[in-house]
């Protein structure tokens, strides 16, 4: 998933969209949309949206750290909570090591009515059906797109191959994240 | 075999989105009576299958536990919060009797309509009124899209708005109006603009993500928006930037503007703006050198004493350099279903009748000429009619859709007046803390329950338009029903046939039949049509569009003269300015601006929705660092925000993107608190607001650039 957020203008669509596709209470927000700024950035002035949501790394910390081996990748490259097994877990034995595991700003979100972590699933029940996951759909603004590396590739090669870490919110790591962001094209300039 | 009968097949509904204004696609998926998913029209032309949050969550508000299904009525005392379960034959006999007997005593001026931001109803309730004899129908159209109207009659003689055509423009200059937010919908279309090479000029105090990409960010004093467009008309007509032909041939009064705005340099704008004079030149070149350019005004500008002057030369500015009614500039679209304001039967409402308006000395509103009388002043000339009977009773109030406890500015003076009022009736989707005052309450249907035409009296900024440069109507259909709820043209039916009132009809689908007579189609044919669109007529001014009496666009308004008021706009400082009030500013130092729109709620409503409340949970108030360190204010932090009204608290935000002078507050209540007030007396930004002096022509109260102080909320006290 490649994150463009030159066009994010924050009116958390994506959010409730996601809130919707799982059936979400108050508390657990798989996707999130962060407010960068406002703030000076050397001679730049940095107002920005920020879609976030699992990474869905290659390598990820919150599968690595789950006591009961949970979180699975598919061979699509999806993160996955296998939902049976993390609720049959205690918590209190597990103490939801994946949360703290994540290095990212929207780790995997507790659930308590079902007792599980979830975390976004790239909307496999959408992909399997052929349509795109819910964000991706109702975003307005085009900011989310959804495919394969390769296509994804030529796209950040088109905007300059440059994927960015906004003021330190996305920490460069090597768990190798699927979700990338594309750089801002024309930030204000103070004068 | 039984079960089969109530669980009925999922299907899927395909209407339109009224969360705000809006009328983007969507598919509702129905099963047994309930929303159970809501996904966006992929077939819809503008929207392309999106849809903003308010949408996506409208399952919570159609289906929420605390909405109104059945009408109610008072059985304790006024806001104590009893009520009995009466049918609605009961309360149409109820309403009927009440409001007749006070037409009787009192005249039908004595009962007075509230619209509130619209929820499709306004022509259908100022018919309503005109029917019934009284010209008090209040929409808040004297602070909110009325003074463009306003503006607009008086420039061109047409009473719509000039709309920014985002589509092809290739400098758009946002005016106090954060569209992003404001309407999500129709980002796309300024993003692409901004992607396409437009240059982009945002005026807002706030550092909004739209001023974040704009070429020239003005970041204004609250209040200055005259006095910044009269130093940009200065220098666009000083340096001869201005579209010379289009001026000679389709404008009047030229050179008294010429002469006019001598005066407004830029230099003089500056002290006023807090703009460099520099900085004013540079963005009024670029506007008048960039072609094609529009102006895109905002609410921001209405909510001044100045508002409807100060929108004209808004306008003037983009008829100076000739972007009036061309692609990319500022368009007044075509509505397929004839013209603006003529299903209100305005000619039933005798003459006489129609003088009694309560517009408190405003001659631009209250059944003014160019249109209906759903235009009155709902601010201190009711109030004062109510609590002094002066200038003549005011008994009963009739309010659907609206929330002036919340929504109006001075709530203490609405209160008082709310509590006094003989007779008041309100309709809503929730128990509002307006509607706990009254004593009848009607449950009000909301978009999913009914069948309508979303269909507009003025044309505004809604998305359907922008795809193709076609102005839009469109079919609601009926989804599901909750309770008993009805829709306003519903209720209005039923009580003008309690009331033997003309003009009314049994079934809404006549009234819709009515409407679509133009077009030749019946309710049963739109219905499977679902969309009509009229194509754009660009420079409409070739083909007799200035209905003015000099038959061009008026710099000059002989009309305006001959009111008394000024013809031509000029600068006036607020009432509770730094500039204004030097003596109050000592105690009250910061400038208030209040209600900058949150994407995922509509005005007051949707604060009870629990996925769109979960994203802003809290009311706001922003404050610059420097000024929130010098009170001892940390993030978080509840902050006492007074003026001399009264004080209200709102939880601190800290951003860079506010002046240290200034401080911004939301409008708030909390759904979920106890009635009858629902926490208004702690949150409620209106309550500090200023009613009067509003604006001498139309109106408008101040509820941006008002003098305030803050503190920080001491635990305990």
């Amino acid at each position: 998933m490649l994150i463009d957020f030159d066009r994010c203008q924050g009116c958390n669509a994506c959010e409730v969209a996601c809130k919707q596709e799982n059936e979400l209470p108050v508390g657990p927000r798989l996707k999130q949309v962060l407010t960068i700024g406002p703030e000076k950035v050397g001679r730049k002035l940095i107002m920005e949206y920020l879609p976030v949501m699992c990474m869905h790394c290659e390598n990820p910390p919150c599968a690595a750290e789950c006591p009961v081996g949970a979180i699975t990748k598919s061979n699509r490259g999806i993160t996955l909570v296998n939902e049976k097994k993390c609720h049959d877990t205690n918590k209190d034995v597990c103490k939801k090591a994946c949360i703290s595991a994540c290095p990212f700003p929207v780790p995997p979100q507790y659930n308590p009515e079902k007792d599980i972590v979830q975390m976004c699933n790239m909307c496999v029940q959408r992909l399997a059906k052929g349509e795109k996951p819910s964000c991706v759909k109702h975003c307005i603004n085009e900011v989310i797109t959804f495919g394969t590396k390769e296509e994804l590739a030529k796209i950040i090669q088109e905007r300059g191959n440059q994927t960015i870490s906004i003021g330190g919110v996305i920490p460069n790591v090597a768990c190798r994240p699927s979700v990338l962001h594309l750089p801002a094209k024309k930030p204000y300039t103070v004068s | 075999m039984k079960e089969a009968a109530i669980n009925s097949e999922e299907k899927i509904v395909k209407t339109f989105c009224f969360s705000c204004r809006g009328g983007c696609g969507v598919q509702l998926h129905v099963k047994n009576n309930e929303i159970i998913r809501v996904e966006g029209d992929p077939d819809h032309p503008v929207s392309k299958g999106t849809l903003c949050p308010k949408g996506l969550a409208i399952k919570q508000l159609v289906h929420h536990p605390d909405r109104l299904k059945y009408p109610l009525r008072r059985v304790g005392k006024r806001g104590e919060g009893k009520w009995e379960q009466i049918s609605w034959d009961e309360a149409f006999d109820e309403i009927a009797t009440k409001l007749l007997a006070i037409k009787a005593q009192y005249g039908a001026e004595a009962i007075v309509a509230g619209i509130g931001t619209g929820r499709n109803h306004n022509d259908w309730t100022a018919r309503f009124c005109n029917h019934l004899g009284t010209p008090n129908a209040n929409d808040p159209m004297h602070f909110c899209m009325g003074p463009r109207c306003v503006a607009s009659y008086i420039n061109i003689g047409i009473p719509a708005p000039n709309e920014p055509h985002y589509n092809a423009t290739n400098c758009l200059v946002a005016w106090g109006r954060n569209e992003i937010h404001s309407h999500p919908s129709i980002g796309r279309y300024i993003f692409n603009a901004v992607e396409r090479g437009s240059k982009l000029i945002v005026v807002d105090p706030r550092l909004t993500k739209l001023a974040s990409r704009a070429d020239i960010w003005l970041q204004i004093r609250p209040g200055g928006d005259d006095a910044l467009a009269l130093s940009m008309i200065h220098t666009i007509i000083g340096e001869e930037l201005y579209d010379k032909e289009f001026v000679t041939k389709w404008c009047y009064g030229f050179d008294e503007l010429k002469e006019h705005v001598k005066k407004y340099t830029p230099e003089w704008a500056e002290p006023i703006t807090w703009i460099p004079a520099e900085k004013i030149r540079k963005a009024a070149r670029l506007f008048a050198t960039t072609k094609p350019a529009c102006i895109a005004p905002g609410v921001a500008v209405e909510m001044q004493v100045n508002s409807y002057q100060t929108q004209r030369a808004l306008y003037m500015m983009s008829a100076l350099t000739g972007n009036f009614d061309v692609p990319g500039g500022n368009i007044v679209w075509v509505p397929p279903l004839g013209g603006f304001f003529l299903n209100c039967d305005n000619d039933v409402l005798p003459p006489e009748q129609r003088a009694k308006a309560l517009v408190g000395g405003a001659k631009l509103i209250g059944g003014h000429k160019w249109g209906p009388p759903n235009f009155v002043l709902e601010g201190p000339p009711l109030w004062q009619a109510i609590m002094t009977d002066k200038p003549y009773p005011v008994k009963a109030l009739f309010f659907m859709a609206h929330n002036p406890m919340v929504g109006l500015p001075n709530t203490k003076a609405v209160y008082e007046a709310l509590q006094k009022v003989e007779f008041l009736v309100v309709g809503d989707f929730f128990m509002t803390p307006t509607a706990e005052l009254a004593d009848i309450v009607l449950p009000n249907a909301t978009w999913p329950e009914k069948n309508d035409i979303g269909w507009f009296t003025t044309p505004l900024e809604h998305a359907q338009f922008h795809d193709k440069d076609a102005f839009a109507v469109y079919a609601w259909v009926k989804a599901v029903s909750v309770g008993e709820t009805k829709s306003v043209l519903e209720i209005l039916n039923g009580l003008a046939k309690k009331m033997n009132l003309g003009g009314f009809w049994e079934t809404p689908e006549e009234a819709f039949n009515m409407l679509l007579k133009p077009t030749g189609l019946n309710w049963e044919e739109f219905k499977k049509v679902r969309i009509l669109r009229k194509d754009m007529i660009w420079k409409k001014y070739e083909h007799g569009l200035f209905h003015t009496p000099s038959g061009k666009f008026e710099f000059y308004s002989n009309y305006l003269k001959d009111l008394g008021y000024s013809p031509m706009p000029e600068y006036v400082e607020g009432p509770e300015s730094p500039l204004s009030a030097t003596t109050m500013l000592q105690s009250y130092p910061l400038v208030l601006i209040t209600g900058a729109r949150i994407p995922v709620f509509y005005h007051t409503d949707q604060r009870n929705i629990p996925w769109l409340r979960e994203v802003y949970p809290e009311p706001l108030i922003e404050i610059h660092p420097d000024t929130a360190a010098k009170h001892g204010i940390k993030e978080g932090d509840w902050v006492w925000i007074e003026t001399k009204r009264g004080k209200v608290k709102q939880k601190a935000k800290i951003t860079m993107g506010i002046d240290p002078r200034v401080v911004h507050a939301v409008r708030w209540w909390y759904p979920e608190k106890s009635g009858p007030d629902h926490g208004i007396w702690d949150v409620n930004i209106n309550i500090v607001t200023l009613d009067s002096p509003y604006d001498p022509g139309i109106g408008s109260p101040t509820m941006r650039g008002l003098l305030c102080k803050i503190s920080k909320v001491e635990e305990g006290k």
